[in-house]
């Protein structure tokens, strides 16, 4: 929850700050030069890389979480017949 | 520790947390079956059975069917512009269809040209392929092969087709505007876009459409393939095709997203005086354009890409996946290198999205962003060669049976491999100030789209209709449909790599012959060309015929085959023929007990295929069948 609130509170400040707007994604800043847009997009090369390593971290999550769950149903024991 | 209270339950005793869950879950299923129960069969009525329907089975038809309609009606776009090219200058009857405006007394004008190749891309990429390979093969097969009784979310599932028919319809609509369709090619670059005629307007409103269709439909498959598979069917053991849909699945969603940003902020450049892509000091006709200033048309260019090469991706991989399915059929083998076809595949989807800005070497990139880029694109080359090259493999020592969807299939092999060496050089920025912006363009993009996604959609379509309709196609005017549209479609194509490399560019309203450099080819070329493509036209009747002659024998109930003619072994075979239209497609649920290919495996001793749902122990009779009394389908209604 903590980490949530702040996650909030640095949006939104970021969100009110008028200096985020400077460095656009459009320009990054520097209208006249070409090589501006050679930053946005390594810009999105590394957007893309931090989606698909979520991507990768949500199936290492999944795997993991699979073998949580078939250790669990190993440890459980049906007592055919009955307590002893 | 606190102690367990216990049950007994029967002759056993459960923990009382573990037996509440089963009792939750038995009721959750038994709701599930009262909520099928109520949504299949005939007891709804026919506008929520057949047009807003939420199986997945409806819905792969109607995508199906709506995109073989684009795909007829984009064809014939290019029989328009081949006519052009082949003859400039000259009166057809046909190109009266277009209206005075556009072909006054029967003579396209160059700006119809450019709208008719602008549209032609669209509706092939858009609007036909993607929606073919996706949302008709993807709907109807991927439920069925993982054992689904239907897709994930079967109401966002009908969202999607349902943003996708009005995106269609919402772009052919601009045909009717006095001034025209789009006309700024597939990939809308501004400056020109933003200043063009109002078609472009509706091209942007239907591409927001079409991209929220396919994110729609991208979730849905994600989820349906991660959560409902059957019991037993683990990752390794889905059949190919699903994987490539999976894959598909991620590029979509991943891919889209910045496009219909990009289309909402060039709507915005259009219609709201914005300036996100207009540079400082657009001059349009000799006036300054008020808004302009301040943004930069490259950065529409680096948003599409980014979309239009992963879309490259979502055109191919289904169709390898299709041939996948119809190679381990025919040749009664399991497919060569099934894992490393499935590493293959992902590490594709993972490149695809890094090599965009190889369509960008010239708009002056710096040498380290091009170095990088030119390296990602040689690198994803690799994958797209095993999965080929694994393919052709698994034809090795096979008694191949040559049915009509096995040729299909089996051209595809040479024609992506033509498709996809041509594009190396393309990927190599010395190489692509010669070629870029020429025909060798266009010879090996659609060598990759036509003589390879295409015919692998036949493929599937000639393979899978004996699933939908209970009836096989006919194999002579299958075969008369491959052997004509194989010959003529390299007619039209394989003269364009002697057109780029002789400098001819692209996007010519006379195909170059005002050119001195372009003339002699152009004329020597073009007409052969235009010849070819009435002639893959001529052949495509015979299909349209044989397509139409048997779903209506279908839908009148006369069926001429059983319910696994192929003898094949992945799940979507263990239904019955034309399972159910409603929700639900096993009577019981299957379990998979092996891997999708087993073909003269040798447990083989009475056939040589061992379906995926039947028990070790069991073997399917002799021929054909391979219905298991466990998961016999529901029966039709």
């Amino acid at each position: 929850m903590r980490v949530v609130q702040i996650a909030a509170i640095v949006i939104l400040f970021a969100a009110l700050t008028p200096s985020t707007a400077d460095a656009c994604s459009v320009c990054f800043g520097d209208p006249s030069s070409s090589q501006a847009v050679d930053k946005a997009a390594w810009f999105l090369l590394g957007i893309t890389g931090f989606v698909q390593a979520g991507f990768v971290a949500m199936f290492i999550g999944f795997r993991a979480k699979a073998r949580q769950h078939r250790r669990r149903r190993e440890r459980f024991q049906l007592i055919i017949g009955g307590l002893p | 520790m606190a102690q367990r209270k216990q049950l007994r339950v029967g002759k056993q005793w459960l923990y009382a947390d573990d037996a509440e869950k089963l009792l939750r879950e038995a009721i959750r299923i038994r709701q599930q079956e009262e909520h099928h129960e109520r949504e299949s069969g005939h007891t709804l009525p026919f506008w929520r059975h057949y047009i807003f329907s939420t199986d997945h089975k409806v819905i792969g038809l109607q995508y199906g069917f709506t995109a073989l309609c684009f795909l007829l009606f984009g064809f014939s776009l290019m029989i328009l512009m081949r006519l052009q090219l082949g003859w400039p200058g000259h009166a057809f009857g046909v190109m009266k269809l277009l209206g005075e405006n556009r072909a006054p007394g029967g003579v396209l004008l160059p700006e119809a040209y450019n709208q008719l190749g602008a549209m032609h891309g669209t509706i092939m990429v858009f609007l036909a392929i993607v929606p073919l390979a996706v949302g008709a093969f993807g709907n109807y097969i991927v439920p069925l092969q993982i054992g689904a009784p239907d897709m994930a979310f079967p109401k966002l599932n009908m969202a999607s087709y349902w943003c996708y028919l009005p995106g269609g319809l919402i772009m052919l609509s601009s045909f009717a505007l006095p001034d025209g369709t789009a006309a700024s090619g597939w990939t809308s670059y501004p400056p020109l876009s933003v200043i063009a005629t109002r078609g472009q307007t509706f091209w942007l409103v239907g591409m927001i459409f079409l991209i929220t269709s396919s994110l729609l439909g991208s979730v849905n498959f994600i989820v349906t393939i991660v959560q409902l598979r059957a019991k037993g069917m683990t990752f390794m053991r889905m059949p190919f095709f699903v994987w490539a849909q999976f894959v598909t699945s991620f590029l979509l969603l991943l891919a889209f997203p910045p496009l219909e940003a990009a289309g909402i902020l060039q709507l915005m450049d259009r219609v709201a005086g914005t300036s996100f892509f207009l540079p400082s000091g657009l001059v349009v006709s000799g006036t300054p354009l008020h808004n302009a200033g301040g943004g930069n048309p490259l950065l529409w260019q680096h948003l599409f890409w980014f979309l239009a090469h992963p879309e490259v991706y979502v055109l191919i991989l289904p169709a390898m996946g299709i041939i996948a399915e119809v190679i381990a059929n025919n040749t009664r083998k399991p497919l060569w290198g099934q894992r490393s076809m499935i590493g293959a595949v992902v590490f594709l989807g993972f490149m695809s999205f890094v090599v965009w800005a190889h369509h960008m070497f010239l708009t002056g990139m710096g040498t380290v962003i091009s170095a990088f880029f030119q390296t990602t694109t040689m690198i994803i080359s690799i994958p797209s060669v095993i999965i080929l090259s694994a393919l052709f493999l698994s034809l090795w020592g096979a008694s191949i049976r040559f049915t009509t969807p096995m040729l299909f299939a089996l051209a595809f092999l040479p024609m992506f491999g033509i498709g996809g060496l041509t594009g190396l050089p393309l990927g190599l920025a010395t190489a692509d100030l010669h070629l870029h912006d020429t025909y060798y363009v266009i010879g090996h993009f659609h060598y990759v789209v036509a003589p390879g996604t295409i015919f692998a959609m036949f493929a599937g379509i000639y393979y899978w209709f004996p699933k939908i309709s209970g009836r096989k196609l006919n194999d002579f005017w299958g075969r008369v449909h491959f052997w004509g549209s194989f010959v003529c479609i390299n007619g039209i194509f394989m003269p364009m790599f002697a057109q780029g490399l002789a400098g001819v560019s692209r996007r010519l309203y006379d195909g170059g012959i005002q050119y001195a450099h372009a003339k002699a080819i152009a004329e020597a070329t073009n007409p052969f060309m235009s010849l070819s493509a009435i002639g893959l036209l001529c052949f495509q009747v015979p299909f349209i015929v044989n397509f139409f002659w048997n779903a209506f024998a279908a839908i009148r109930g006369k069926k001429n085959v059983n319910d696994n003619p192929w003898e094949a072994t992945t799940l979507d075979w263990a239904a019955t023929t034309s399972p159910p239209l409603g929700h639900g497609n096993f009577a019981v649920l299957p379990v998979v007990y092996r891997g999708p290919y087993e073909y003269n495996a040798p447990e083989c001793t009475v056939a040589d295929f061992l379906p995926q749902h039947v028990p070790p122990a069991a073997e399917p009779p002799a021929h054909g069948g391979g219905l298991m009394p466990s998961v016999a389908a529901a029966p039709e209604p």
